[in-house]
């Protein structure tokens, strides 16, 4: 191959180089934003858990929902909405858009069955299997329900949410909250009643 | 008017859950636990903190568009593509770059094509497409001008410029497959990523970056590693093999069946892992 000056890769900026840099220098968040990190973190993970099918998928829109709000952090304002509340409305929003991309590839379906990180504190290793198994059977039919069925749900037991934090996430009153989850679990017992009966069908 | 009337009937604040099969409901609920990877946490602290620093420097790439590094790498390629593709743009391209040359027609490159047979040396001047003759120029200013036949090659014009493709399309859709996460396939997650590198004279893509990411960090990773191990045909100028620099897409689709790698510019699908 020929060397010729034609030939030779011209010199890199050092951007790329100090970006790296920044990647493995000790690291600092704006401290609102590392509070808002450790306290709500687990709440956003939880709740986009309980929306998508594996915990990949969860963790990927966990990181891009920091990473949204972090760049957007000066657009907060704390006179409209709570930071756990603001956190999760940009999760809703990365669900949905996931969600949708998904039905537009005709792959929205997706088995549940292999989720291994949904587990139950049970008192023995037999009695915390089968809890696990009927969990997991209880998260694949709450799966099925209709999309604001599993909004609400997943906001109260995904993100445990009281029924006022959802009601200003949803922006709804909080009794209409109520009456939504008490409609969503009574879907959610018929749906864990079909496939109880489909799989006793089998 | 029956939903109308449970409405009404739900006392005011209803938080409890009375009815005993929802209650349990609401019990098997709260008891889900959900177990989140032990290095999760770290690793997109240190995701946030990286990205923080960015965006206080003035390197973030959310000032890209104006660094003079990416706009001159945009420029080189847009100027190569516009040079090597329309001729009218290659002749408006050499009266830019090439003010010496304005007269002599459309160009592609300047090249030393033959020595002055006075003797003297170093005689450059521009090898046009068209018949017209080529004006010289010379860093010899005793020497004369050469016949205007002298400057073409000798066996008729120079073969025309390449830009870098596939070398094996197969090999290079296998490659993908390899790198597409089977836990996203598996997921129905897919995306394009949209990279710039350097295509060497040896077929060889180095230091790629992601110029348009797939919002999923793991198939940028994926996209690449990709990259990386992809040969190339390299581009030729003048029927010799020269980097260049080349934006080059991958396509993840979980679920299409079968693709063509497309060239430089284009995107390829990839089938899923069976």
């Amino acid at each position: 191959m020929t060397n010729s000056a034609t030939t030779k890769k011209p010199r890199r900026s050092g951007r790329v180089r100090r970006r790296a840099g920044a990647v493995s220098a000790p690291a600092e968040l704006p401290p609102d934003f590392e509070a808002w990190f450790r306290d709500h973190r687990e709440s956003v993970y939880r709740y986009v858990r309980f929306r998508v099918a594996t915990r990949e998928v969860a963790e990927d829109i966990t990181s891009e929902v920091f990473l949204k709000a972090l760049r957007a952090l000066d657009r907060y304002d704390p006179g409209r909405s709570r930071p756990r509340t603001w956190l999760l409305r940009i999760a809703r929003n990365a669900v949905t858009d996931h969600l949708r991309k998904l039905r537009r590839r005709g792959s929205l379906h997706i088995s549940l069955d292999r989720a291994p990180d949904l587990v139950s504190d049970g008192p023995s290793q037999e009695e915390r299997l089968l809890r696990a198994e009927e969990l997991r059977r209880l998260f694949n039919a709450a799966a099925t329900l209709r999309e604001a069925d599993q909004e609400v749900l997943s906001l109260r037991y995904g993100a445990g949410l009281e029924n006022a934090e959802i009601a200003e996430s949803l922006k709804i009153t909080a009794n209409a909250v109520a009456v939504r989850i008490h409609r969503a679990l009574a879907r959610l017992r018929e749906a864990v009643a079909e496939q109880s009966g489909q799989a006793g069908n089998r | 008017m029956t939903r109308r009337r449970d409405r009404t009937a739900e006392p005011p604040g209803f938080p409890e859950i009375r009815s005993p099969d929802l209650a349990r409901l609401d019990r098997d609920l709260r008891e889900i636990v959900i177990e989140e990877r032990s290095s999760f946490a770290a690793e997109l602290r240190a995701e946030l903190a990286a990205e923080h620093a960015r965006l206080l420097s003035a390197t973030s790439p959310y000032s890209g568009w104006v660094r003079p590094a990416r706009l001159t790498a945009a420029a080189v390629v847009l100027l190569a593509a516009g040079t090597l593709t329309v001729p009218a743009a290659r002749t408006f391209m050499a009266g830019l770059l090439l003010p010496a040359a304005e007269q002599a027609g459309p160009v592609t490159e300047a090249e030393p094509v033959a020595a002055d047979p006075s003797g003297a040396s170093a005689v450059l001047y521009l090898v046009p497409e068209t018949g017209e003759p080529p004006e010289a120029e010379t860093r010899d200013d005793a020497s004369p001008p050469p016949e205007p036949n002298e400057g073409r090659a000798p066996d008729g014009p120079p073969p025309a410029p390449t830009l870098p493709d596939i070398l094996d399309r197969d090999q290079a859709r296998r490659t993908v497959a390899k790198e597409y996460p089977v836990s996203l396939q598996e997921a129905g997650v897919g995306g394009v990523v949209r990279m710039l590198f350097w295509v060497g004279p040896d077929g060889v893509a180095e230091t790629p970056e992601v110029r348009n990411s797939s919002g999923v960090p793991r198939l940028d990773q994926a996209a690449l590693r990709a990259a990386r191990s992809i040969r190339f045909q390299p581009a030729t100028r003048l029927g010799l093999p020269v980097g260049t620099w080349v934006q080059f897409s991958i396509r993840f689709v979980p679920n299409a069946r079968g693709s063509q790698p497309a060239p430089e510019n284009q995107t390829f699908e990839i089938p899923p892992i069976n």
